[in-house]
């Protein structure tokens, strides 16, 4: 039951990256954390493509943190493409970005995301949202999202 | 048998009327002839008059049509620089949302950085540091604070300011639950007690909107306490003919003779003196430099808030005794 839950961080700035890892470390939530940099990274990363096909290194993530305003592809354009992917459609997909924008919120729950959060401006408070999310995770039951390859059956369920 | 019915009259007697009468058929003819020559003459005249008339009628036509063609393009051209414009405007609002976005976004990115490495500086490497060090530390991290407390503001000011607000009939006890529900999380530590006392009517607002003004004028009065007095925060409201009460800061068109509901937000506070009560809804306007928090935008969002909605702000103020903010709406028709 408390198999390390991966966290993948999607975040451009390499300062809000450092950022989070500390928030992790202040709450003592010592889930691993892997990271990518912008959407087309974490396409890939979900896909397994290239490095990230080693899934002992780079593990699918149990809960997504994915930042909205990114070069080359954005964070509504990586929630889209997991939710139109027959396996991948159930990862768990947290928002968290600057922005406060209404139609920011409304356009990712319309996307799919299961949560929104807004990037504090403190970073005890980052810290204490990091809290509570993993403690979240931790009470949480989330469905298993296969590889490609022994996913057979279920990609035949759904065609 | 006409001799029988003519009797008596001489042949020389018959000859002479019988002239005259020819003679004066005669004249009669002529006179006849030279009136018909004058009425032909007349009707001439009058069927030129006709003719001139009409080819005036025609041209003063012509002229309408034409005036009417340049009329049609002229307003065609009127609707197209219009159209122009509303597009040119868009354009421009378009590009201030997108503005104020990387206001938000891109500004306070770096901002977070600055803050989250301080902290970390303190946390991390404080015990390497002097204590000067330590409160150097601790005042950037503030200072970064602020400035995020101040980008947010300009966004709610800029959000209530440029977004379409259409007025719909709002139940005022749902808002104001809602946003005493919301207090407590945003001003930790300050011990306040607002009461709130119903009836609460039904209000033509925007409810977001209406929802930032109340929260921003309760906040105002939970902050500003005086030291030796509990704060005390009481809102009501009462329906009133707009126009009572000379005191009032005019804000919006006036109304008048129409009903209006005015919401009351009093607090037992230091109280503002007279002449600050105009310059405190203006924007960045703080009367307490360091000895409260604040950046000078709540009272400004207010006061922008109201007046998209269509109505009025002011206060009401003894200082030392406390401040009683209002703003009037307008009910809801079918309430």
């Amino acid at each position: 039951m408390n198999a390390p839950q991966t966290f993948l961080l999607v975040d451009d700035s390499v300062d809000n990256l450092f950022l989070m890892r500390a928030a992790f470390k202040m709450a003592k939530c010592h889930h691993p954390l892997q990271e990518v940099h912008d959407g087309e990274e974490a396409i890939a990363y979900l896909n397994g493509e290239g490095p990230y096909g080693d899934r002992k290194i780079y593990p699918l993530p149990t809960v997504m943190l994915l930042d909205l305003n990114m070069p080359k592809k954005g964070g509504f354009e990586v929630l889209e493409w997991v939710r139109a992917h027959p396996v991948l459609k159930r990862l768990t997909v947290i928002i968290l970005t600057a922005s406060t924008r209404r139609e920011d919120v409304a356009e990712s729950f319309d996307l799919g995301a299961n949560s929104v959060l807004v990037k504090p401006a403190s970073l005890t408070t980052l810290a204490e949202m990091m809290r509570c999310l993993c403690a979240w995770v931790e009470v949480s039951q989330f469905p298993p999202l296969m590889e490609a390859g022994g996913n057979e059956k279920h990609q035949q369920q759904v065609k | 048998m006409v001799a029988k019915l003519t009797p008596g009259i001489s042949e020389e007697a018959e000859a002479s009327p019988v002239h005259e009468r020819m003679l004066a058929m005669n004249e009669a003819l002529i006179r006849g002839s030279v009136q018909q020559h004058e009425l032909t003459e007349a009707a001439e005249l009058l069927n030129e008059q006709l003719r001139l008339e009409i080819a005036e009628r025609l041209r003063a036509e012509e002229a309408l049509h034409r005036a009417q063609g340049l009329l049609a393009d002229r307003a065609g051209r009127l609707e197209e620089a219009v159209s122009a414009r509303t597009l040119e405007l868009t354009a421009t609002n378009q590009q201030l949302e997108a503005f104020v976005y990387s206001i938000a976004h891109d500004l306070r990115a770096p901002l977070r950085a600055m803050q989250g490495f301080s902290t970390l500086l303190v946390a991390e490497a404080g015990a390497a540091l002097s204590a000067q060090g330590q409160d150097y530390a601790a005042r950037i991290s503030k200072s970064a604070q602020f400035m995020d407390a101040l980008l947010i503001d300009l966004l709610d000011f800029s959000r209530v300011s440029e977004q379409r607000v259409e007025l719909t009939a709002v139940n005022l006890e749902t808002v104001v639950a809602s946003v005493l529900a919301r207090l407590p999380n945003d001003l930790q530590g300050k011990p306040a007690r607002v009461q709130s006392s119903g009836p609460w009517p039904v209000v033509l607002a925007h409810e977001a909107t209406l929802a930032q003004v109340l929260f921003n004028l309760v906040s105002n009065a939970v902050k500003f306490v005086r030291p030796d007095v509990p704060s005390v925060v009481r809102l009501r409201a009462e329906e009133r003919m707009s126009g009572e009460g000379a005191l009032a800061l005019d804000f919006g068109p006036s109304t008048p003779d129409r009903r209006v509901v005015r919401v009351w937000v009093e607090d037992n506070g230091p109280g503002i003196a007279p002449r600050h009560q105009e310059q405190i809804f203006r924007i960045f306007t703080r009367l307490n430099g360091d000895k409260f928090e604040g950046t000078g935008i709540g009272l400004a969002i207010v006061q922008k808030g109201v007046e998209r909605m269509g109505g009025r702000v002011g206060v009401e103020s003894v200082p030392g005794q406390g401040s009683r903010f209002w703003f009037e709406l307008r009910p809801s028709p079918t309430s």
